[in-house]
């Protein structure tokens, strides 16, 4: 019975994976909006999101205690809730950010021509678990206010700077000189 | 993948199954024919020339066994399985248009490409030596565990094609897409049917025995309206940067031939 179960696993993941490949959107590759794309996501956590100084103000129980200390009890709950509504803005555009990086690099992998399995593997193990911080601090922050786990933020930004200057060694590699004057000009002071 | 031909003569069946299993076959080799005409005035068996191979090769076999059933159910029985073998290893043809259109045109490793064609040259070798070598027994429940086994190794193929096409992101045209959709909604099916009838036989109904033959149909139908005409697979533009600076690399040396991957790779620990 076992045997027969992991067949019909194999036949069921078969017909599963052909609803993903059918419904997946087959455009042409390598225009320059990816990488323009790319850049946008690196420069806006870069500079918008993970600065150490921004994200140790979000995080930042001071505020919490000034505020206790001298506010009344409306107050409180009142930032305690616009705290929570920007710290979980914060985790949600890191993780689309992140996300915006792996498509590019996913896409660019395939030009590699040493290509391996196993640095592939590791690098989706990768993306996947910093993908999964992010989901947890949501979770978190959702569940039990805006300090939840400071430890969870540590970890996410430390992987997601890791990230941005791995990527950034990525796109100065492939941006060509042209786009190099594009990209100053069009890229806006980061989100 | 005969696919349209029944393990056992339909005349044998009930009326009704009967009629649904001629109806099932006539529309099929029907279908094969169409796909062989449009593949003609569409000029697409140069550029899919194993998947014509394997229609053509079905359309053979299914219209053979379809005047023979009446008239031969002995000859039906004994060279069943010889076609459903046949057809079955040159489906394999539809796995390598596929690869041929995404992993050796989208992937630049050597290894990556040589690994997946030795999988695919490796399944077809040892489907023909298992059934060779088993041949003289013509047993049934044999052949379908044979058959099940196959498919199943041409599912993780599949699999891990369409892991790798989702995942890297690769463009795929049309009518890749209607080869591959088709093709593993009609593996997918067989692996099911088979395992189930594995357990079943030789109480198997006579319903469940069309299913697989009834998908081939729906396989074909969605092969009819994929390559109906040609549709280019969407190609590396000739000035994309990505492909420009990647072969502007060629010739430097191994290590800095690496920066995309570098900074990653180091990052990873390996």
């Amino acid at each position: 019975m076992i045997q027969l179960i992991l067949f019909l696993l194999v036949g069921a993941l078969l017909l599963l994976s052909l609803l993903l490949f059918a419904g997946r959107n087959s455009g042409a590759e390598g225009t320059g909006a990816a990488l323009v794309e790319a850049q946008q996501a690196l420069k806006t956590l870069q500079r918008g999101l993970l600065p150490a100084p921004i994200v140790s103000r979000i995080f930042a129980a001071d505020d919490l205690e000034y505020v206790r200390r001298n506010a009344p009890q409306n107050i409180q709950e009142l930032f305690s809730r616009e705290r929570r509504r920007i710290a979980l803005d914060w985790v949600r555009h890191v993780r689309s950010e992140v996300i915006r990086l792996q498509h590019f690099h996913r896409e660019t992998a395939r030009f590699y021509s040493e290509l391996k399995m196993r640095t592939e593997l590791e690098l989706a193990l990768n993306f996947a678990a910093l993908a999964l911080a992010c989901r947890a601090l949501q979770i978190a922050l959702f569940l039990r206010g805006p300090y939840p786990a400071p430890r969870i933020v540590e970890a996410a930004t430390a992987a997601a700077v890791r990230i941005c200057s791995i990527s950034e060694i990525s796109l100065a590699f492939l941006t060509p000189p042209g786009l190099t004057a594009f990209d100053k000009q069009s890229i806006g002071p980061a989100a | 993948m005969s696919a349209l031909a029944f393990s056992r003569p339909i005349l044998e069946s009930a009326i009704a199954s009967r009629l649904v299993g001629s109806s099932i076959w006539v529309v099929g080799i029907l279908l094969q024919s169409v796909i062989l005409i449009r593949g003609m005035v569409a000029k697409l068996f140069r550029k899919y020339p194993f998947f014509y191979g394997n229609i053509t090769c079905g359309l053979i076999v299914d219209v053979l066994f379809y005047i023979w059933q009446p008239h031969a159910p002995q000859l039906y029985a004994t060279r069943y399985w010889d076609a459903q073998f046949l057809t079955t290893l040159t489906g394999c043809g539809i796995i390598l248009e596929v690869l041929r259109g995404t992993v050796s045109i989208f992937f630049r490793s050597k290894p990556v490409t040589n690994m997946v064609y030795t999988y695919v040259v490796l399944i077809c070798m040892w489907l023909a030596v298992a059934y060779l070598g088993a041949r003289n027994s013509h047993q049934g429940l044999h052949n379908i565990i044979l058959e099940r086994n196959f498919r199943t190794a041409q599912a993780l193929a599949l699999l891990g094609l369409a892991g790798a096409v989702c995942y890297f992101r690769v463009p795929v045209g049309k009518n890749l897409k209607g080869l591959f959709v088709g093709y593993g909604l009609y593996v997918g099916v067989s692996l099911v049917i088979l395992s189930v009838r594995f357990y079943r036989e030789p109480s198997f109904s006579s319903v469940l025995a069309m299913v697989q033959p009834f998908f081939y149909v729906v396989a074909l139908l969605i092969w009819t309206i994929a390559l109906w005409t040609y549709h280019p697979d969407p190609a590396p533009e000739p000035g994309s940067q990505f492909v420009r600076r990647s072969n502007s690399l060629k010739p430097q040396p191994k290590r800095s031939n690496n920066p995309i991957r570098f900074g990653f790779t180091k990052a990873v620990g390996s």
